[in-house]
């Protein structure tokens, strides 16, 4: 396993994208260190290259899909309902095959949070997202829905061969 | 008035750039915004509702959960 980005990237702004990614390994692993979203009850959400065309993106939260999943979204989301003066969060994705580009592209994710509604208590959460593209992936997009990133946070991302 | 700032590492020079959304990219954003307070006004408003169901009923959320285990 090997770190593309070197020395990780600080999460800022609006979004952070980590692009020009090398095609050169089979998976991708990445883990993030969670800053503050400036609205409490933000989530941190990924986009496949950056892609926000409509009908893309499609999610699932916590288990079984029944088959009935429509490609509505812009992204995947990550975590979700993030209290933003605790920033106790991480986050796993991985993404297998890519920079394949005859098959649709997947990540899983799994991560914990500060819940916003209650900061004692951990927010888990476990998504999956499918994006109905073919082509490889070169850029991750990384947001906040709850506005922008007030404060740290950094993203490594691992090429795994 | 300026707009968010959008970070970009690149990976095969090693740059980190930043810049404000383009027209685009702020569309969009805004967008994402309008969403994630709709899901934030309904999540605390199960809260709410949760947290007004429990005192009706006069227990605590773990006793409602040893109830439904």
């Amino acid at each position: 396993m090997t770190l593309i980005n070197t020395g990780g990237t600080t999460l800022s702004g609006s979004s952070t994208t980590i692009s020009s990614i090398p095609a050169t390994y089979t998976n991708l692993y990445v883990v993030i260190i969670l800053s503050d979203p400036q609205d409490d009850g933000g989530g941190l959400l990924m986009r496949f290259n950056g892609d926000d065309t409509a009908n893309r993106h499609a999610r699932v939260t916590g288990g079984f899909s029944n088959g009935n999943v429509t490609f509505n979204q812009t992204s995947g989301q990550l975590t979700y309902s993030q209290d933003n003066g605790t920033p106790n969060g991480i986050v796993i994705v991985e993404i297998p095959f890519y920079a394949n580009t005859s098959i649709w592209k997947y990540f899983r994710s799994s991560g914990v949070v500060n819940s916003y509604l209650d900061q004692a208590k951990a927010e888990f959460t476990m998504t999956a997202c499918a994006y109905n593209q073919t082509g490889a992936i070169s850029a991750l997009e990384f947001f906040f829905n709850g506005g922008v990133i007030a404060s740290g946070g950094t993203i490594y991302v691992y090429g795994v061969k | 008035m300026s707009r968010p700032i959008k970070r970009i590492y690149d990976c095969a020079t090693g740059e980190t750039i930043d810049r404000e959304m383009n027209d685009d990219e702020f569309a969009q954003y805004q967008a994402d915004q309008a969403i994630f307070l709709a899901e934030k006004a309904e999540t605390e408003a199960k809260a709410a509702q949760k947290a007004a169901l429990l005192e009706r009923l006069g227990i605590t959320e773990d006793e409602a959960r040893l109830l439904l285990a």
